[in-house]
């Protein structure tokens, strides 16, 4: 074969190549439109991010601003989702809440993500540190989560940041758990042995091997955590013990909504149906790529604990 | 299997141990102490620290729970310092409700998730299994405190048919008793109720595909006959499972239901003492519903091997 | 499938076995109970009826607060005070005018040079034990009460009671002090109440271990975070005077109160409209217009406290005396108390340091001009002589009250209009009361103060209570006022404090407050002085 010709058959190569990636690009593409689940729940996401991001610009009342005089007026044409207890806008703090409810979700999922990662990287890889760590994370998965959030809250003191932080160890140990058991089972195959054997180091091995293989499993938890987190939030929040006043946040305008319940519905009805669409958006999220990742696992069950 | 109930015994240890320092360690780092909240509103600095050197507040923390932990080794929970009954009193005069409650919230579920079930199975595809299939995701969407609120607005203020908060004990009568746990118990079983619909579903379909029942069927075995004698006592197990994982979250997700129906239970006993800073109750509170949560994880564990030899066998 | 059958039965046994658990408890509980109808609420008829509808039944009262206990000599708490009134009683009390009268004490005589009050005591008062009360009991109880109560120890220090004969008791005092007869007529928080001695010698730093009284109604059982049952005391030794305010004649016109713990206020109207309740003492003020419309109910309005602004005055900007004077000069004292109280029935723009109930008594016009100024420019401008540079300030209150809380949250907004920056904190009640004690922690407190018998008193008079006034014009003031001879010299000092008041600033006073109580028609006889009066009260049901 001549030089000319490897050339061309070089270029045929990566042609196909080139043709073989668009298709599997496609192939996921589709995959990701049919899943119906997966598509409903992203468009949900997106809608409701949107909504938190761009609404404060729409909107034309300050979360603050209140007016007396006007408590506690039902939706109409002045205040589009009627006010609050001081007369503030109840459009507006809704706007404003979706920010800090879906921002301490997000926060909170990030955090438990990422250190649950690590912990459960570490923990399956050494079994030292496994005996240690695991014998914590049991102990803090034992505390009914409610009760360890608001025992951290009171501790750390009510600001928002100690919220995200009292959530994050909340959840950590259920990320910390599922990390771990992938590790364990990635531990042991060949090639890894292969990799130690060569005089690869922990942390490459850990790293640039084990850690990839935990990604799906961590991707679907940490949806479910973002869902968990909002709720969690929002039942802190109604209780009292989570994001401080006046800062909007849907828990927050529950627990002002509670004390009025009979007489203002709607404090009490819009920022509750906000938080079921998210938290339905994020469950067909994680289901659907829960499918596309591991279509075995029908028989398990979404949630380790309920509120 | 009785090493295994031994070792998984023994495991619980170190878990209690963990648990009993993280609550301790939390709740003494909080501000505020049960000395100002005796002492009331118009009370000074110096009343209160008066107050806490009395009650031994202000030892260290290392000695404060060495003394609290040994007294818990030997049976003693300690004594509430604003109830005048002990600890333990006091989780046992709490716990009629909570645990009639968490019961009546699983019955509902029961009640409700399986004819749902078993109806979805039964006309798969039709719309009657869309709907199921659709109130059962919503189910899992709503968290119990909000389903609550709307519950609360719907029934207690549109409707009025149900009082919307308070409590009777069983003294009072049945139905009186009931009457007041019937919101709590659906607001608290709605999860649980979606996810057993779900289940029932799934594994009803299993069975119904299953080669024994066309051949019962072939033989004329009439269906309702099938549904009952066979499918649904191999839903039975899966069905099982679901409730005992749940059952632990439902005593837990009681905190928000009892302080939203002002139930007089466990949750609002956490609650309340929370909100006084009785130290000695809310450590030994925590410490036995951890307890509890973990019974139930082991017992549903063992029901699951005693159940399904299947399990006892692939258990090293 | 026999696995699954064992596991069913198993299921239902453990169940069964559970609530026959509980019950068996419970059962026991009911029997120690003795004679007592079991549980609340109980659908059976009354116990026999009385000829006259006039007395017997029960009076069912959904109270919000728990009180930490009902030992009075311990907590200043109100609502400790409410409940427990009816179960002790104190040596002097206060009629509707606030004029000191008998109640354990027949008379008493004050020496020449007012160190000296002699009691003289009424004769065959039994405790509820059916001890005789005699001096030793009033003098182990006043003297602990001295020791152990914010009041006693304010006001009383040094003083001694000794027991000269069965039915006398002396009172030294270390000074002659004007307005000690009106505290120890006070019916509110830490009131002076008078248990047996035996019960004041076993008692712990908690409390006594058992309440004992000589009041209309005897405790008899506390169902933690569920209510608190009185029954009559049959055996009780009213008076003969007429009822008046607190004073008179005491008659238990029910045989058994019960304060129902409902922290929720839908579950207090819901329960009064639907006949459960038959009182429902602090109702929130969104629910009221449910309870007003409603023929059956009756809805009645009570002074329920003070909303103050105190400032830290220790550290930081409001150390400097024109910073407070100029927060004083641009609050809009009206729109911070509709936030709080909803509505302008349920407040009193009240300039005086004291509550609008007690104008006549103690009251002064000085300072009229300088209350609730509403004068944003005035106080910019004094902010700026003050040297404000736009720091952050804080402001802390409690979100467990609802008034504090609202009335914060306006006030936060009335300072962005006033240019200046602020933080709220709102913590639950005891982080509160911690950290208000640190003056790292705050820079204005927003609380309401309940109100006194007499002004040197009042929470912000004291050194050491957050805020820490440090005034040698106030100590002044107040020895001379405390010194007086008597309490009607010691009424003309009180222009000159509220003079002080209004120049040194110590609080920013906003208005006085009043709570809502509402009862069913049947119950007849309710009335208020320092919290709801039970006895004398019937209930036609």
């Amino acid at each position: 074969m001549d030089a000319l010709g490897s050339n061309a058959k070089r270029l045929e190569l990566s042609q196909v190549k080139q043709t073989l990636k668009k298709e599997q690009r496609r192939l996921q593409l589709r995959r990701f439109l049919s899943n119906k689940l997966m598509l409903t729940g992203s468009i949900i996401i997106v809608l409701i991010t949107a909504f938190a991001l761009v609404g404060p610009y729409l909107v034309s009342y300050d979360p603050y601003e209140m007016d007396p005089v006007k408590r506690l007026q039902p939706p109409g044409a002045e205040h589009l989702l009627g006010t609050d207890n001081f007369g503030r806008d109840l459009l507006t703090r809704i706007v404003y809440g979706a920010r800090v409810s879906i921002g301490v979700g997000f926060s909170v999922a990030l955090i438990s993500a990422a250190a649950g990662m690590v912990i459960g990287l570490y923990s399956g890889y050494y079994r030292a540190l496994d005996q240690v760590l695991m014998r914590i994370c049991d102990g803090l998965m034992a505390i009914p989560g409610i009760l360890l959030a608001i025992a951290l809250v009171a501790a750390l003191g009510p600001m928002t940041e100690n919220v995200i932080i009292a959530l994050g160890i909340v959840f950590i140990p259920y990320v910390a758990r599922i990390v771990r058991s992938a590790t364990l089972v990635v531990r042991e195959e060949t090639y890894i042995e292969a990799m130690k054997a060569q005089g690869a180091s922990a942390t490459r091995i850990i790293w640039m091997h084990i850690a990839p293989n935990t990604l799906s499993p961590l991707v679907v938890q940490a949806t479910f955590i973002f869902a968990d987190a909002i709720i969690t939030e929002a039942a802190l929040s109604f209780l009292g013990a989570g994001v401080p006043t006046p800062d909007p946040s849907w828990g927050n305008i529950l627990y002002d909504g509670k004390l009025v319940i009979f007489k203002a519905w709607w404090m009490t009805v819009f920022p509750g149906i906000l938080i079921i669409l998210t938290v339905m958006g994020l469950n067909f999220a994680g289901d659907g790529i829960r499918d596309m990742v591991d279509p075995h696992s029908s028989l398990s069950f979404k949630r380790k604990k309920k509120k | 299997m009785n090493l295994y109930l031994v070792k998984r015994i023994l495991a619980l240890i170190p878990v209690l141990f963990v648990v009993s320092v993280v609550i301790f360690l939390i709740i003494h780092i909080t501000p505020g102490d049960p000395a100002s909240v005796i002492l009331g509103e118009s009370a000074t600095a110096q009343d209160v620290e008066a107050l806490r050197q009395q009650l031994g507040l202000d030892l260290p923390i290392y000695q404060q729970y060495m003394n609290w932990i040994t007294d818990v080794l030997r049976g003693d929970l300690g004594e509430s310092y604003f109830m005048k009954e002990s600890v333990s009193e006091a989780i046992f005069s709490h716990l009629q409700p909570t645990l009639s409650l968490a019961i009546l919230a699983q019955i509902i579920a029961l009640l409700i998730a399986i004819p749902l079930g078993i109806t979805a199975a039964l006309r798969r595809g039709t719309a009657a299994d869309q709907t199921v299939m659709g109130f059962s995701l919503l189910g899992m969407a709503i968290p119990s405190f909000l389903l609550a609120l709307f519950l609360i607005l719907l029934v207690g203020v549109k409707l009025q048919w149900l009082p919307v908060a308070g409590y009777k004990p069983l003294e009072a009568g049945l139905w009186n008793h009931l009457k007041y746990l019937i919101l709590p118990a659906v607001s608290l079983g709605a999860i649980q109720s979606a996810l057993i619909t779900r289940m029932t579903r799934s594994s009803m379909l299993e069975v119904l595909n299953m080669n024994y029942m066309k051949a019962a069927r072939s033989k004329g075995v009439k269906d309702r006959q099938l549904i009952y004698k066979h499918a649904l006592r191999n839903a039975f197990l899966p069905i099982l499972t679901v409730i005992g994982q749940t059952f632990g979250g439902l005593v837990t997700g009681a905190v928000v239901t009892e302080t939203i129906f002002n139930i007089p239970g466990i949750g609002q006993l956490i609650i309340n003492s929370v909100e006084r800073r009785d130290y000695e109750v809310i450590q030994g509170v925590v410490l036995f519903v951890t307890c509890v949560y973990v019974f139930i994880n082991l017992i549903v564990d063992i029901l699951y091997g005693v159940i399904d030899p299947r399990v006892r066998l692939e258990r090293k | 499938m026999k696995a699954s059958r064992i596991v069913r039965t198993l299921a239902i046994w453990m169940v069964a076995a559970s609530l026959a658990g509980c019950g068996a408890q419970t059962a026991q509980t009911g029997q120690n109970e003795g004679a007592q109808p079991p549980g609340q609420g109980q659908a059976q008829p009354e116990p026999a009826k009385e000829p006259q509808a006039a007395t017997g039944g029960e009076l069912k009262i959904a109270y919000q607060a728990q009180p930490p206990t009902l030992d009075p000599h311990v907590t200043t708490s109100q609502a400790s005070a409410t409940i427990g009134r009816n179960v002790f009683e104190t040596l002097v009390t206060a009629d509707s005018k606030y004029h000191v009268q008998p109640m354990l004490a027949e008379s008493w005589e004050q020496s020449e040079d007012g160190t000296t009050i002699t009691f003289r005591l009424r004769q065959g008062v039994r405790f509820h034990n059916g001890k005789e009360m005699t001096a030793d009991d009033v003098a182990a109880s006043m003297n602990r009460w001295i020791q152990i109560s914010s009041a006693g120890k304010d006001h009383f220090t040094g003083a001694v009671f000794e027991a000269k004969d069965a039915q006398t008791a002396v009172l030294t005092l270390k000074q002659p002090t004007a307005t000690a007869m009106a505290i120890l007529a006070y019916g509110g928080g830490n009131y002076p109440a008078i248990m047996p001695k035996e019960l004041i010698d076993q008692a712990d730093p908690k409390g006594v271990k058992e309440y004992v009284g000589t009041g209309p109604f005897q405790f008899k059982e506390w169902k933690q975070d569920q209510q608190i049952h009185l029954t009559k005391y049959a055996d009780y030794q009213a008076r003969s005077e007429a009822a008046d305010g607190l004073a008179g004649k005491r008659e238990a016109r029910v045989d058994d109160i019960y304060f129902i713990f409902t922290p929720d206020s839908s579950t207090q109207v819901a329960g009064l409209l639907s006949g459960e309740f038959d009182i429902a003492a602090d109702v929130s003020y969104d629910s009221v217009q449910q309870l007003e419309s409603n023929p059956e109910i009756k809805v009645d309005v009570a002074p329920t406290g003070m909303l103050n602004l105190y400032f830290n005055k220790k550290k930081g900007l409001f150390a400097n005396e024109k910073a407070r004077q100029a927060i004083a000069a641009g609050i809009d004292a009206e729109s911070i108390l509709i936030a709080a109280y909803t509505q302008e029935k349920y407040y009193e723009l009240n300039h005086n340091m004291m509550m609008y109930y007690q104008i006549g008594q103690w009251s002064s016009e000085n300072g009229r001009e300088s209350y609730n100024q509403n004068n944003p420019e005035k106080a910019k401008q004094l902010l700026g002589e003050a040297g404000y540079n736009g720091e952050e300030i804080v402001i802390m209150t409690s979100r467990d009250y609802e008034d504090m809380y609202n009335g914060a949250v306006a006030f936060q907004q009335q300072l962005k209009n006033l240019g200046v920056k602020s933080k709220l904190e709102v913590y639950d009640w005891p982080t509160f009361t911690e950290l208000r004690n640190d003056e790292n922690k705050f820079d204005i407190l927003v609380i309401t103060n309940t109100p006194k018998p007499e002004p040197s008193s009042l929470a912000f008079m004291r050194k050491d209570f957050p805020g820490w006034t440090n005034s040698p014009e106030l100590d002044e003031l107040l020895v001379k006022f405390r010194g007086a001879p008597n309490l009607e010299k010691a009424m003309s000092v009180y222009d000159d404090i509220q003079k002080w008041f209004y120049e040194y600033v110590p609080v920013v006073k906003i208005g006085d407050g009043n709570s809502i109580s509402s009862s069913q028609k049947s119950v007849e006889g309710m009335t208020w002085l320092d919290g709801l009066i039970l006895w004398n009260v019937s209930n036609a049901k």
